[in-house]
């Protein structure tokens, strides 16, 4: 083991950086511990704990910075250091760019770039709501990023909005694709004629993705934030959203993805398409009544998947049979895996753990879940019984949402960081009961760079723990993205199956998957 | 020199003394640059600080209207005036003045421990991951991955715990503990001072000496965190803590949760820290007195 320091003197950061900094060094191959610290006595008494106090650190002061790696080799050290280096770098010439080209507000952005008519707001929530206005006010198309925007400003700003022929996606709306833009959290989806209107941001992702990984492509994709088709908001700018597809002439098909909207907004939606929408809608609302949707004369479907198949036929003028058939074809094939899978089970293994990224993928996962198996625990579960008291902790067939603020406050969504969920799949799989790891991997702007990377070393360190007490853990796992996608859909699909993952086509498969494995098991309530 | 534009300065500290002890004519020899805040010398043993709007009034914080310091390169002052890269000049003479003292009408000890229960439920909830709430929800301690983190979350565990026992030896081993210019150890040890002085200002017990003990055994080398704490000593409050504070009484959970947003808006885990320290000595002082000191 080879442990190397360096001593920087004048360097001040938060100590966020710092730490994360640090742990990505420790994430490299080789590298057993890093720490980047202010050399304070204190901190020094703390890496003499962790075997990482170097005599060159010991007469640094307070005010120095101390970079500490252990390593299996000198060559892994170094480039750990090479890593931290880099990393401290892109924060000082990131502050750098910001003190010198971004604007410091909006008129001083409008004067930057005075074509612009649409603006991305991402400011502390509060906040939020008076930048949004100052927007509109300026004739601009506002997409909301920031949460916790009160709920009478966004009544307020739709209101205006609508009434001055402009849309305001959000608040908290993670996703859009505005004439081939992919705008925050996107997949890099192909350009096509159907449109697509979503209160639901990782159910856009994963609709848009089917569309695109069946040939077919999307003209527009409108989030509006989860809330708008609530009872309060009343579904603005959901059907503001509608109007202006149906006025787009790139768009000849409409999706509408959500989560059940309050029955009145349902109607709302219903009278719309029945009076004012002549193009074809396909409407996948989540855990709600199918037959709504099917009497205001839209195509309903069961799965965000289902969705993105209905859609991609109608846009390459396929019947509609062939994607049933499909599905049909694809029961019978989970069926099989399933058999399969419960075949390699120690006596026990029974549960299912979903680990979830995608809040709108872990409500659909629950509720095809709750069809083969029954109720299932999590933290933001479908029945409110069963509510796991403690996030931390699973208990039976448990999905949790890791993109929770329990989990988030203060750290980057696991989207982006998968530290948190490796450490549960770690975790999981010393528990006798687990028979499946069921994941979703969400790629696309914004998302984790290299998922395949980061997942597998946790999958493999769970495998080994499992095998040592002779149990075999079957890892499930669906991917929201596409080939064109930076992280590549196929490259990741690959990397997953190389660590014995079965990667299925979509979420809803994945999550039937799990769920028949784990009836055939006797985990079923 | 060719000066172009005035910049609006919201409010000086009143521990800023122009002209008196912060005498200084020339360019002054900057510290550190954040977003929100500049800090620069005077003399070699004395701290200023430039801050933005967001930041807010505090004893030694000389408050520009701007939304962002990112781009101080120089800072230049005399008696009158600061001027930030040549070119900005900051209108000291017509600024109003920070009090940095605390006030608190209200005794109510029962008022005081209810809005520390609120306190307590948005700092669980709200707290950043890496910042030392997990001293108050043991869950927290997931977040701590590596060894070094993990040896580091033991030590602040233990010697914050000792000095809420009374050992105030320990004080010198928290000082320092944790990451970034202001460590984790050190907004402990600002919190528990600040819930020492609203104690006195509650109780009428003197807890000057004892803070004053911890702010001795605590100095460092480490300027802008020993300016902190030795403010905190005096019983001179930021505008973020004071706030806060004064939030707490006012039996108003949209007003407390707002304090606390705004209190952990300080530096990444800053705000978070010299909370958790705030709340556990708070707790403390509420069961047993200061007895134990």
């Amino acid at each position: 083991m080879v442990v190397k320091g360096i001593i920087k003197k004048g360097e001040y950061y938060d100590s966020v950086t710092l730490m994360l900094v640090a742990r990505d060094a420790t994430a490299l191959d080789g590298v057993k511990d890093a720490a980047v610290v202010m050399g304070t006595e204190q901190n020094k008494s703390i890496l003499e704990t962790s075997g990482l106090l170097l005599d060159m650190f010991k007469d640094a002061s307070d005010s120095d910075l101390l970079i500490a790696v252990k390593a299996e080799s000198e060559e892994a050290a170094n480039k750990a250091f090479e890593k931290i280096e880099q990393l401290l770098k892109e924060t000082r010439s990131k502050a750098k760019e910001a003190g010198e080209y971004m604007p410091k507000s909006l008129e001083g952005a409008l004067e930057y770039m005075p074509d612009a008519n649409m603006v991305i707001i991402s400011v502390a929530g509060k906040y939020a709501g008076d930048e949004a206005m100052k927007a509109l006010e300026h004739g601009l198309h506002v997409m909301l990023f920031s949460d916790n925007v009160p709920l009478n400003k966004e009544i307020e700003l739709k209101k205006y909005a609508r009434d001055n022929g402009l849309l305001v996606m959000g608040p908290d709306c993670g996703t859009a694709i505005i004439n081939g833009a992919p705008l925050c959290f996107a997949n890099v989806v192909e350009r096509g004629n159907i449109g697509i209107v979503a209160a639901s941001g990782t159910g856009l992702q994963e609709v848009s993705s089917v569309i695109t990984n069946e040939g077919a492509g999307i003209s527009q994709a409108i989030g509006t934030g989860g809330r708008d088709v609530k009872k309060d908001v009343g579904g603005i700018m959901f059907i503001e959203g509608m109007k202006a597809l149906e006025e787009d002439p790139d768009t000849k098909y409409i999706v509408l993805v959500s989560k059940p909207p309050h029955p009145d907004v349902l109607k709302k939606i219903a009278d719309l398409i029945k009076s004012e929408i002549k193009k074809p809608v396909v409407g996948i609302f989540l855990g709600g009544d199918p037959e709504v949707v099917k009497g205001a004369g839209a195509i309903p479907a069961n799965t965000l998947e289902e969705a993105g198949l209905i859609a991609a036929s109608l846009a390459k003028g396929k019947s509609l049979d062939e994607f049933k058939k499909l599905l049909e074809e694809r029961e019978k094939e989970i069926l099989a895996i399933a058999d399969r899978e419960s075949k390699n089970k120690k006596e026990g293994q029974k549960y299912v753990r979903g680990l979830y990224t995608g809040g709108t993928l872990c409500d659909e996962a629950m509720l095809l879940s709750r069809q083969i198996i029954g109720e299932v625990y999590g933290n933001a579960p479908l029945n409110p019984e069963y509510k796991l008291k403690d996030s931390w902790i699973s208990q039976e067939n448990t999905f949790v949402d890791l993109g929770e603020d329990e989990f988030t406050v203060g750290r980057p969504h696991p989207m982006i960081d998968f530290t948190l969920r490796n450490k549960k799949i770690i975790e999981e799989a010393k528990d006798p009961s687990v028979a499946v790891i069921l994941l979703d991997v969400v790629l696309g702007y914004g998302s984790n760079m290299k998922p395949g990377e980061e997942l597998s070393p946790a999958i493999k360190e769970a495998r080994e723990i499992a095998e040592k007490d002779g149990r075999n853990i079957t890892f499930v796992a669906s991917i929201t993205g596409t080939d064109k996608d930076p992280q590549d859909r196929s490259k990741v699909k690959k990397q997953l199956e190389d660590v014995g993952v079965i990667v299925m086509p979509s979420n809803a498969a994945a999550a039937k998957l799990s769920s028949y494995i784990v009836k055939n098991l006797g985990g079923a309530k | 020199m060719s000066l172009s534009l005035v910049l609006k300065v919201n409010s000086v500290g009143d521990q800023v003394r122009f002209g008196g002890k912060h005498s200084h004519f020339g360019y002054c020899e900057i510290h550190s640059v954040f977003n929100n805040a500049v800090n620069f010398y005077i003399k070699r043993d004395t701290i200023l600080s430039l801050v933005t709007r967001s930041v807010g009034g505090g004893p030694n914080n000389i408050v520009i209207d701007v939304d962002s310091l990112s781009f101080v390169k120089s800072i230049y002052m005399d008696k009158s005036k600061i001027v930030l890269n040549d070119s900005f000049i900051c209108d000291i003479e017509s600024s109003l003045q920070y009090n940095s003292d605390l006030f608190i009408v209200s005794k109510d000890l029962e008022l005081f421990k209810k809005g520390l229960g609120k306190f307590e439920d948005i700092l669980r909830k709200k707290a950043p991951a890496l910042s030392a709430a997990f001293l108050i929800d043991k869950r927290r301690l997931n977040f701590f991955i590596t060894p070094f983190e993990k040896n580091l979350a033991y030590s602040l565990d233990l010697f914050s715990n000792e000095v809420l026992d009374g050992k105030l030896e320990s004080v010198s081993r928290l000082k320092g503990l944790g990451f970034g210019l202001t460590p984790q150890g050190d907004d402990i040890l600002d919190g528990f001072m600040i819930a020492l002085l609203v104690y006195e200002k509650l109780t009428g017990a003197n807890t000057g000496d004892i803070r004053k003990k911890i702010f001795n055994l605590s100095r460092g080398s480490n300027i802008i965190s020993d300016t902190f704490l030795y403010y905190a000593s005096l019983g001179l409050l930021y505008e973020r803590v004071k706030t806060l504070v004064l939030s707490l009484f006012l039996n108003d959970p949209v007003i407390i949760e707002n304090a606390v947003s705004k209190l952990l808006n300080i530096g990444e885990t800053s705000g978070a820290d010299i909370s958790t320290g705030f709340l556990l000595m708070s707790k403390k002082l509420m069961q047993g007195g200061i007895k134990w000191l």
